[in-house]
Order: C-alpha cells, then sequence, then structure tokens
C-alpha cells in the first residue's frame, strides 16, 4: 500500500517535470529565439538567411545547396578563367601587384 | 547482456564492437551487418542514379561546355550567356528523375513552419492559395526588379562588345551590371521557388518511411540473433521522436541559429528518458551505434577525395594543414594542461570543434568509443559556439575591413556546423561565400582520414596496457571495423566520382546517389541515433563529464587556437603565395 502511494507520487512528480521542460521547449520556440532575432546583432543575418532560405542547420556539405552552387561556381570560374591575365585585371584589379601599386 | 537491459552501464555505453574474429561476426557483429547494410543501400543508389547519365545528358553537357569556352574567350570576363549557360549545366540533376522525385517525395524532412506546426506536414490547397496570394506582391516585385537588371546588362555588355571589349571603363559597367543582375536573378529564384509549392500530405509518406526502415534495421537485428517483433514495436517511438526532431529543425527561427535535429533528438530523448523513463518496449530499438555505424557507412560515400582539389593548394592548406594541427594541438593541451580526465572526451571536442562540428564529433566518437555522454556534450557546446560564431564572425570581418576572400576562408576553416559557414559566409558576399563552403567542404572531407587514425591510435596506444606489445592481427581484432566501410565507402564513390569526370560525376553522383538518396537517408539514421543517445542517457552523467567546465575550457582555448592559425594561414596562401588563384575565384 505505502510502496504503490510511493510510486503514484513519482509518476505525478515525473509527469510535472515532463510539464515543465514542455514548457521551456514552448518558452525557447516561440518566445526566447524570436526575441533575440530581434536584437539589433542578430537581426541583420536573420533577415538574410530568411530572404535567402539558407539552411543553417546543415551538418555536412552535401546539406547545403550553396555549397554545390560554390563548387560549382568556382570550378568553372578556375577552370575557363583561371590564371587569365585579362580576367583578372578586368574583374580583380586589387590583385594585379598589389605590393607594386603601395 | 539481453536487448532489454538499459545501457546506462558496461561496455553498451559506449560505442564499441567485441575484440573477437569468428565467421559468424559477418552476420552476427554490428559492425559487419552496418556495413553491408550501409554498402547496400549505397549500390542501390547507384542502380538507381548512374543510369540517368544518358546520352542526351552527355550531348547537353558538351553543348554548354563550348558555349561556356566560347564566350570566357569573347570577352575576358563571365558575360551574361556564360552565366546563363552555366545556370543551365547546374540544373543537369539526376536528382530530378522520376526516381529522384519519388525518394524525395518519401524520405525529405518535414517542411518549414513558424507559427503553426501542422503546416509541416499538412497543407490544403486553400492554405496553399493564400499562401502564393500574401507573396504576390513581393513575387511581382522581384521579378520585375530581375527583368529590369537583366535589360540593363544586356545593354551594358552590348555597349562593351561594340567596342570590342577593349575599352575598360565600358567593360566595368558591364561586369558591374552583370553583378547586379546575378543577385536580382538569385533573389527571384528564391522567391519563385516559395510560390510553386503544392498542396501536399506528408504523413502517408511518413508511415511508409518508417514502415521501410523499421523492415530494413528490424531484418537487420533478427539477422543478428535478435527479436524483429520486439524491434518494431520500439521502433515507431524511435521513429515518432525523430520526427519530431526534424519538425523543431525546421521551425524558421530554430533554422537561424543552426539548431538542427541532432539537438531535438538528444533533448527530446533526454526529456522523455529523465521524466517519464524510456518504456522497457522501446529498449530493443534504442540502437544507438547501430544507426550511427550504418549511417556513416552512408556519409562514407560523401567523402570524395578529388573535392579537396576543388580550390588549389590553398585550400589544402588551411583545411588539411591547419585542421590537424589544431586537432592535435588541442587534444595535447586538453590532457597535458586542462587535464581532461577521458581521453575520448578530449579527442571528440578536439575533433568536433576543429574539423566540422556534429558529424566529425559523431565519426570521432564511434571510431574511439566515446561514451553517449561525451558525444552529446561534444555536440552540445558545438551547436552553441555555432550559434555565436555564425552571428560574430562576418560582423568583425566587415567591421575590421578583411577582405572578404580571407573572410570567406576564415569562416569556412573555423566556424563548426557546415550550414553555419554557408549562413556567415553568403551574408558577406557571393565570392566569401564560395570560398568559405568550400574549405569547409574540403574540410569536410577530411574526417574520414580523422576517424581512420583515431581508430588506429587508440587500438594501438590508448586502449594497450603498459609494456604491452600488439601484434597486427590484435590490431585487427581491435579495430572498429565500420571505419573501414566508411573508408571503403569513401575510396569507392571517389574512384567512380573521377572516373566519370567532374561533369558527369556532378549529374549522377553529387546530384543523384548522395543529395537523390544517401544523404537523406543517412540524416535519418543519423536522427534515429540521436534520439537513443537521448532515450538511453542520464542527466546525472553529463553533469559529471562537465564538471570544473574543463571541457567548455578545452573548447574555447581550442577554438582560439583555430581562429589565429586560420587566419594567418588563409592570408599567406590566398593573397601572399597564391594571389592568382585567388585572382580567378
Amino acid at each position: 500500500m505505502h510502496g504503490n502511494t510511493k510510486l503514484k507520487n513519482n509518476h505525478i512528480t515525473n509527469s510535472l517535470k515532463l510539464l515543465v521542460y514542455i514548457g521551456v521547449i514552448y518558452f525557447v520556440v516561440f518566445i526566447a529565439a524570436p526575441g533575440i532575432d530581434n536584437l539589433p546583432l542578430s537581426e541583420q543575418m536573420v533577415t538574410y538567411i530568411d530572404k535567402y532560405d539558407i539552411d543553417a542547420t546543415a551538418m555536412f556539405y552535401t546539406e547545403v545547396e550553396e555549397f554545390s552552387i560554390a563548387e560549382f561556381e568556382l570550378v568553372h570560374s578556375q577552370k575557363y578563367f583561371g590564371g587569365a591575365k585579362k580576367y583578372m585585371k578586368l574583374e580583380r584589379p586589387e590583385l594585379i601587384n598589389p605590393v607594386k601599386k603601395k | 547482456m539481453s536487448e532489454e537491459s538499459i545501457n546506462h552501464t558496461g561496455d553498451e555505453e559506449i560505442v564499441s564492437d567485441k575484440g573477437e574474429s569468428k565467421l559468424s561476426d559477418l552476420w552476427k557483429s554490428e559492425d559487419y551487418v552496418a556495413i553491408w547494410l550501409g554498402l547496400l543501400l549505397l549500390i542501390l543508389s547507384l542502380i538507381f542514379f548512374l543510369p540517368q547519365g544518358d546520352d542526351t545528358v552527355k550531348k547537353q553537357i558538351a553543348d554548354l561546355n563550348i558555349t561556356l569556352q566560347t564566350e570566357s574567350e569573347k570577352a575576358g570576363f563571365k558575360t551574361i550567356e556564360w552565366y546563363e549557360a552555366l545556370d543551365k549545366k547546374k540544373s543537369i540533376k539526376a536528382s530530378k528523375s522520376e526516381i529522384g522525385k519519388t525518394m524525395k517525395q518519401y524520405t525529405s524532412k518535414p517542411n518549414k513552419w513558424t507559427n503553426n506546426p501542422t503546416e509541416a506536414f499538412y497543407a490544403s490547397e486553400e492554405v496553399i492559395k493564400s499562401k502564393i496570394a500574401a507573396q504576390q506582391n513581393a513575387f511581382n516585385k522581384a521579378e520585375s526588379e530581375f527583368q529590369l537588371s537583366l535589360d540593363k546588362a544586356k545593354e551594358a555588355q552590348s555597349i562593351a562588345e561594340n567596342a570590342d571589349f577593349k575599352n575598360t571603363h565600358l567593360n566595368q559597367n558591364a561586369i558591374d551590371a552583370i553583378k547586379v543582375w546575378r543577385a536580382k536573378l538569385n533573389a527571384f529564384n528564391k522567391i519563385k521557388s516559395k510560390s510553386e509549392i503544392k498542396p501536399y500530405n506528408k504523413i502517408p509518406n511518413y508511415i511508409l518511411l518508417m514502415t521501410v526502415l523499421a523492415l530494413i534495421f528490424g531484418i537487420a537485428r533478427g539477422i543478428m540473433g535478435f527479436s524483429i517483433k520486439r524491434f518494431f514495436a520500439g521502433f515507431v517511438i524511435v521513429f515518432i521522436v525523430a520526427l519530431l526532431s526534424f519538425l523543431f529543425e525546421q521551425n524558421a527561427t530554430m533554422r537561424h541559429y543552426g539548431i538542427g535535429y541532432a539537438a531535438w533528438a538528444i533533448a527530446f530523448g533526454l526529456i522523455i528518458s529523465n521524466t517519464v523513463g524510456t518504456p522497457k518496449w522501446v529498449l530493443p530499438a534504442v540502437q544507438t551505434e547501430f544507426y550511427i555505424k550504418t549511417g556513416l557507412v552512408l556519409l562514407g560515400a560523401e567523402i570524395l577525395f578529388g573535392k579537396i582539389l576543388t580550390i588549389g593548394i590553398p585550400g589544402i592548406f588551411v583545411a588539411w594543414v591547419v585542421t590537424p594541427i589544431v586537432l592535435i594541438t588541442t587534444f595535447w593541451f586538453g590532457q597535458k594542461i586542462v587535464k581532461i580526465h577521458s581521453k575520448t572526451l578530449n579527442i571528440t571536442i578536439s575533433a568536433d570543434m576543429s574539423v566540422c562540428g556534429v558529424s566529425a564529433a559523431i565519426a570521432t566518437a564511434a571510431a574511439c568509443r566515446a561514451k553517449k555522454e561525451e558525444l552529446t556534450l561534444a555536440v552540445g557546446m558545438s551547436l552553441i559556439f555555432t550559434s555565436i560564431m555564425m552571428i560574430l564572425m562576418p560582423a568583425i570581418i566587415n567591421a575590421i575591413g578583411i577582405p572578404h576572400i580571407l573572410g570567406g576562408a576564415w569562416i569556412g576553416g573555423t566556424i563548426d556546423a557546415t550550414g553555419a559557414v554557408a549562413a556567415a559566409g553568403a551574408f558577406l558576399s557571393d565570392r566569401a561565400l564560395y570560398v568559405a563552403a568550400t574549405i569547409k567542404m574540403i574540410q569536410n572531407v577530411l574526417i574520414g582520414i580523422i576517424a581512420f587514425c583515431v581508430a588506429l591510435y587508440w587500438v594501438t596506444k590508448i586502449d594497450r596496457k603498459k609494456g604491452q606489445k600488439i601484434s597486427a592481427a590484435e590490431i585487427w581484432y581491435r579495430f572498429p571495423k565500420f571505419v573501414l566501410g566508411f573508408i571503403a565507402a569513401s575510396i569507392v564513390f571517389s574512384i567512380i566520382y573521377q572516373a566519370l569526370g567532374k561533369d558527369m560525376a556532378y549529374v549522377v553522383i553529387d546530384q543523384g546517389s548522395i543529395r537523390g538518396m544517401t544523404k537523406i537517408l543517412r540524416g535519418w539514421f543519423f536522427c534515429l541515433a540521436f534520439v537513443s543517445i537521448g532515450l538511453a542517457a542520464d542527466f546525472r552523467e553529463l553533469k559529471k563529464y562537465f564538471k570544473g567546465g574543463k571541457p567548455l575550457i578545452l573548447y574555447i582555448c581550442g577554438q582560439s587556437f583555430n581562429l589565429i592559425l586560420t587566419l594567418i594561414m588563409a592570408y599567406l596562401m590566398f593573397y601572399i603565395i597564391f594571389r592568382e588563384i585567388t585572382g580567378s575565384i
């Protein structure tokens, strides 16, 4: 009988704990994080991520579309323009002998 | 050990296999079964996607390459036609085939949502219509801005062409106008994709996916001698918690800070196990190691060694020279100065911080048989610092006035999580993104070698008793075999990638087998693993590992060293030694 009451009390305590954790998650997702979104330091980045729909949660390069685009553009830039003095002169003038320029 | 036992003590707590070798290991040992399962899925992915690179695709690519070549010789800068050919080539993907679309339909994550979580799974025609209508103004604005910028770019290019592309001033005008057009096109494409959504109901798809995954792992467990029936019952709960983790990852605000499924899966699992408790009947499906090992074999296919040359020698120096130096120094610092009690915790944090966050932490923890709580701690710290660095680094780079290519390399080499690198790099500029993403990608590739070296080091040095000599056979017995599957998948896919050539490999491997199938499944496997970690872990154990804040001190010191060394190396490589490579970016 005493054991049963203890078990029931444990069950109630654990269920209450679960409710508290659910409350914490609710607070983080729906109140705290949106609040941080509006802080001056993060606001600009947040707007940018939303606008370009960047997945900042990705774990590996294959999960981010931007990585594929970046690699594709780099490979093709190097293949078709790599080492081309004319291209560097036009698009990257700051890199043509910057030391001499100074 | 009974399947039903709670995994809080003994060997079950660590990611390991037993050092015995029998023929039956090939179908009884978790490591081998994970390898076979992973390889089977990889072979299926090749069967599905390799045939998509047929003669029509080859001809299309050849024609576009001619345009790219002709245009690159014409003006000396990237013309509108050059970019249009590039965009067409980029859009040729095997994942757009019927099989790719079907795979995506049944395995993709829940949709993005802001306030209403049901939007992640279901949207009626009315809801979609109202969403499209709400975006109509933004769509129209983006479309007209894009069209206007294209007209201006065409005009500027035409004027430059009339002067035979010999007038520097006119050329510069054209380059600037084309840059504006690219930015507007990018913005328009993003909003266009949001306007192309159709009504959806993902629930039946997830029921099917759950059944397929339960069958895959259940049958494998059955072959290993465990009860399939008990596995199925428990798997329903593990899968539902995994789905819930993906749901919270897809929350718009959580995406801003890179809080992905790994964090949610561990959190939900921990909350259940430390409040109402993980029901005993769920435990047969709480198979952290099995999910991780199978996921890692799939991850092997994403580690393509050909990628390390994408940005030439500077990339190799920033990602493949700095990273091991930081990893070894941080590990040494953790042992000798901070005096971290657990070597496995030390190496997991060091790899997580120096290589690429969660994925490196998983691979290293599995290779050195770290405890679940140690992996949890490493992942948690990485997520917190990633969120902070993702916002601070671009702000610092802009405030100091660091050139964007250097800033991109710095971001790529130091921010742990891959997604956060994309966000921080893109925030600076396209060029910064290209460099940041490429450096991170090269660093991602390093985890195969690091996992192998850590496993070998642990078997031959750490697990060895003082003065004990270990024979080659003993090394083989003790070596975590799944690491071999992980490396084999990487080598085989790297060879196929090289053999196909960059263009075709992009279509059928990068945008076919990997992005169309294996990376999606790998994501589910890792999520199931993280849920299992949470369901079997104990809050009190976590506190024990964090004692004295030593892991935090290790992370901060290691990351500070990483920041300094990466910046110096990136400057030397991109602005002193290999300026011509920087010039072509």
